[in-house]
Parts: structure tokens; sequence; C-alpha cells
């Protein structure tokens, strides 16, 4: 559970026009929340303001009872996997493969469990080609299902994903809405932040919608 | 008070070339006040720039020790028993090494108190091509470009799961390849964006450049820049 008490948060070149003021509510782990609102409502901060990316003016943010003032980035990051609304600012390797082992081998915690792991993961994305391909000649689309495969890799319990749908194409949505429903089969939700109606009306459980001035529940699926 | 950026590079030209031609601390000592007075004289925000730049001071701090007790020329000032710990030419060595940087960064300080804008037209006022004069801004806009990218990407170097602190010893040079290659790939980006974007709106498309903004020298950057040769020349006199 993602608890967020009397949070309020402004940039600090915008002091006087918080982003979010006095907000507060729960965010399961274990189901699909949509996040919808026009541009510039601040749903991209809210985001950030969940991984601990930006502080809170005021108010606390708790990630399963534990305040996420007190986690280190690299702890936030392997329990919440996030995408970022540009994949390039999240690619560091010169090749495919790399990509997704380098975590591992730089803390020397690969094996030949981790190696497999990469490999139905480079499968799953439609990777698998040529593996030894510089991210950055990718296209968007697939280095967005680059990041989501390395992403992946660390198995985190939850995911929050901004704007995925963006410049994917029929088959990418396909396999993102694949991996979602896998995933809340295993009770592992994620938090969906798009302008895409019909794939947050697919897949979400529920759904908030963010104005400038509240964010609120739209929609309960049963 | 407001300078032309004309009136704040002829000092700053004469104080770095004195900086460099003198070796004694005293007259090291001398320049460096002269650079806080115009650094104080037009408003630098001293301040913010030596904690931004804090990391660097503590690099001048460890370089001066290491002149200090490898340096072993000269006369002994401090010994322990028959050991010599502090010779006279280590530490004027180490002294003279911190004030030289600390009257560039001074002088680095002074010309970002102009903006750009100013600072390109009174490079070609003094007859350096446009093109050129642009150039050199472009190219110091980009340091703090960089040093914003080095910082997002070690945000998300850590948020795929990598314990920076924990990376063992063997490893680290290949973790700097993880940072630095993201880096140079997006400043690169941008690079090749902004000539692409300059192209397409007709930079150097072949008329004259104009300028609705001419500068002028008023009398108390005239001023400025007399005192400056004054005790340049006063300065090589001595
Ligand atoms: N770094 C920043 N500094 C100052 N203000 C910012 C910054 N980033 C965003 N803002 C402001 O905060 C508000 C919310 O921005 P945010 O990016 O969270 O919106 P968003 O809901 O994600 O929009 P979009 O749908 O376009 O992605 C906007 O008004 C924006 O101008
Ligand atoms: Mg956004």
């Amino acid at each position: 559970m993602i608890q967020l008490q009397n949070v309020t948060f402004a940039y600090p070149s915008h002091i006087q026009q918080p982003v979010l003021s006095h907000l507060s509510l729960n965010l399961r782990l274990d189901i699909c929340t949509g996040l919808i609102g026009r541009n510039g409502t601040g749903k991209t901060t809210f985001g950030l303001l969940l991984m601990g990316l930006l502080q809170p003016v005021d108010g606390n943010i708790y990630l399963n009872g534990k305040n996420l003032k007190d986690s280190p980035l690299h702890q936030i990051g392997s329990q919440i996997g996030y995408l970022f609304q540009n994949p390039r600012q999240q690619l560091f390797a010169d090749t495919i493969i790399d990509e997704l082992l380098f975590p591992f081998t730089l803390q020397q915690t690969d094996s030949c469990e981790v190696r497999k792991r990469a490999d139905r993961l480079l499968t799953l994305f439609q990777l698998d080609q040529n593996r030894n391909t510089n991210p950055l000649s990718l296209s968007t689309g697939e280095q967005k299902r680059l990041v989501l495969a390395a992403l992946m890799m660390n198995d985190p319990d939850y995911l929050i994903l901004d704007e995925p749908t963006n410049g994917l194409d029929q088959e990418s949505r396909g396999i993102l809405g694949n991996l979602i429903t896998e995933r809340i089969m295993m009770e592992k939700g994620l938090l969906l932040i798009s302008h895409d109606q019909p794939f947050v009306n697919q897949h979400c459980h529920s759904v908030l919608s963010m104005n400038e001035k509240n964010v609120r529940e739209v929609a309960c699926a049963t | 008070m407001q300078l032309d950026p004309r009136a704040k590079m002829l000092p700053v030209c004469l104080m770095t070339s004195l900086a460099i031609i003198r070796n004694s601390t005293f007259e090291l000592f001398v320049i460096l006040i002269l650079a806080l007075s115009l650094a104080f004289l037009v408003r630098a925000s001293l301040a913010k720039v030596f904690f931004k730049l804090r990391h660097l001071l503590s690099t001048f701090l460890g370089i001066f020790i290491v002149q200090l007790i490898f340096n072993r020329s000269g006369e002994a000032l401090l010994t322990a028993g028959n050991r010599v710990i502090v010779t006279d030419s280590g530490l004027e060595n180490g002294l003279g090494f911190v004030l030289r940087m600390m009257i560039i960064l001074l002088c680095g300080t002074v010309l970002a108190t102009s903006s750009s804008q100013d600072t390109v037209n009174s490079l070609v006022q003094l007859k350096l091509p446009y093109t050129l004069a642009f150039m050199v801004i472009t190219a110091i806009s980009f340091i703090p470009l960089m040093g914003r990218e080095v910082s997002h990407t070690l945000v998300s170097l850590q948020l795929r799961g990598i314990n920076l602190k924990k990376i063992p010893a063997r490893q680290k040079v290949r973790a700097f390849t993880y940072l630095f290659f993201p880096v140079i790939m997006q400043t690169l980006d941008k690079a090749q964006e902004l000539s692409i974007a300059l192209d397409l709106r007709g930079f150097r498309s072949g008329f004259k450049r104009t300028s609705r903004i001419k500068l002028r020298l008023r009398y108390t950057d005239w001023l400025v820049m007399a005192l400056s040769v004054l005790l340049f020349i006063m300065a090589l006199w001595v």
C-alpha cells in the first residue's frame, strides 16, 4: 500500500502555485489504477513524488508503512519500476542484452538464472532478433519495450508507467496489455498514467482523475 | 553596478595574465583582492557559486595539502623530530595554486553576471565574427547542461536498483562508462538538434546580421577599464 497523508507539493520556481495541495489517498499495490487528467494537471509530478524523486513540501508518503524520505533511491527503484515519459533517459548500455544485464554484472549478482530471465523477457517483448543492436538506434516504441523489459528484470512489486502506450503500435499495446494481466494475476499492480481512455478502461480496476484542484476516484470496476 | 561586458573582459584578461606571470604569494594575494573587489562591484552571487562548487573547493584543498606534504625543496618550516614536514617552498607552491584557482573562479563569476546575449553583442562589437561569438557562448552554455545530465543519469541508474555505494572496486570503472555513455549521447543529441534547428531558422543564410541593441560604454565602464590598465602597467613595473 502507498499512503499519501496530506501531501502538498510545489515546484521551487512556482512555490505560490502548488501542483498538489493537501492530498490524502491510499493506493493499493495489487490492482491496476489509472490516472487520467488534462495536460499539466500534475500526473507526472504525482508519479515522481511516489518514487521519492521529488520531496513533498508538506505531508508524508509511505510505501508499505515506511516513509519514502527514509528509503534510498536504489531500494525504491528495486521495489517500484518507473517508466519515464521519454524512454531515452533510461537507456545506459550499448547493446540490448547488456541493457538488461548490466545492473547485475556491476553488482556482481549475475547468474545463470538472471541470464535466463533476460532471454525470456527479450522474447516476451519481441526484442530477441538482434540483441547486439545499440538501444539508441531503436525506434521510440522499441525503446519503450526495452525499458519495460529492463524494469521487469528486478521483478518489482509495483510499476508506475507514464504514458506507456504513447507511440506504441497495436501489437506492442497487446504485449503491454498481456504483461499487465499477467502481473495482476500475481497480485502485482501498477499505476497507469495515460491519455489513452480505451486502454485505461480495459485494464484498470480503479481510475483516478486529476484536475487543477484535486484528485478523485471516478470509476471503480466491480 | 551594471558594467558593460567589455569593461568586465578587460580587467579579467589582465588579472588572469598577471596571475600567470607573477609567482609570489603576496602578489597573487593582491590580485585576488582586486578580483574580489571587481566581483563585489558587479554584484556577482559569490555565495551561490561557491556553494555549487564546494566539491571543487575541497579538491583544491586536497591539492594544497599534497603540495604541502610532498614538496621537499626549500627550507624546513615545520619539523617533527628530525623529519621535515612542511617546507617554505611547499607552502608557497600550495598557496600559489589555491590563489590562482580562486582568481580564475572569481573572474568566471564576474563574466557570468552578463547575459549571454550581451556578451555575444559585445564580442561582435569588438569585431569578432558573429558565428564565432555565438559558438563560444553556446559551448559555454553546454557545461551546465552536461551537469544536469549527469545528475539525471545518476538518479535513473539508482532507479534500476543499483546501489552506487556498494559497487565493488573492480567494477567502478565500468560503472563510469554506464554513467558517461548516456550523458555524452544526450549532449551530442542536443547539439545536433540545435544545429538542425539553427539551419531551419536560416542561421548564416547570407544576410548581414543586425542587432537592435547597441552596447554603449558609459563613463563608469571607461573608469574601470582605465583603472585596470593603470594597475596592470604598475604591476609590470614593480
Ligand atoms: N521542473 C518543473 N519546474 C516547474 N514547474 C514544473 C516543472 N515540471 C512541471 N511543472 C509544472 O507542474 C505542472 C504539472 O506538470 P506535470 O508534468 O506533472 O503535468 P502532467 O499532468 O504530467 O501533464 P502531461 O499530460 O502533459 O504529461 C505543470 O503546470 C507544469 O508547468
Ligand atoms: Mg506527464
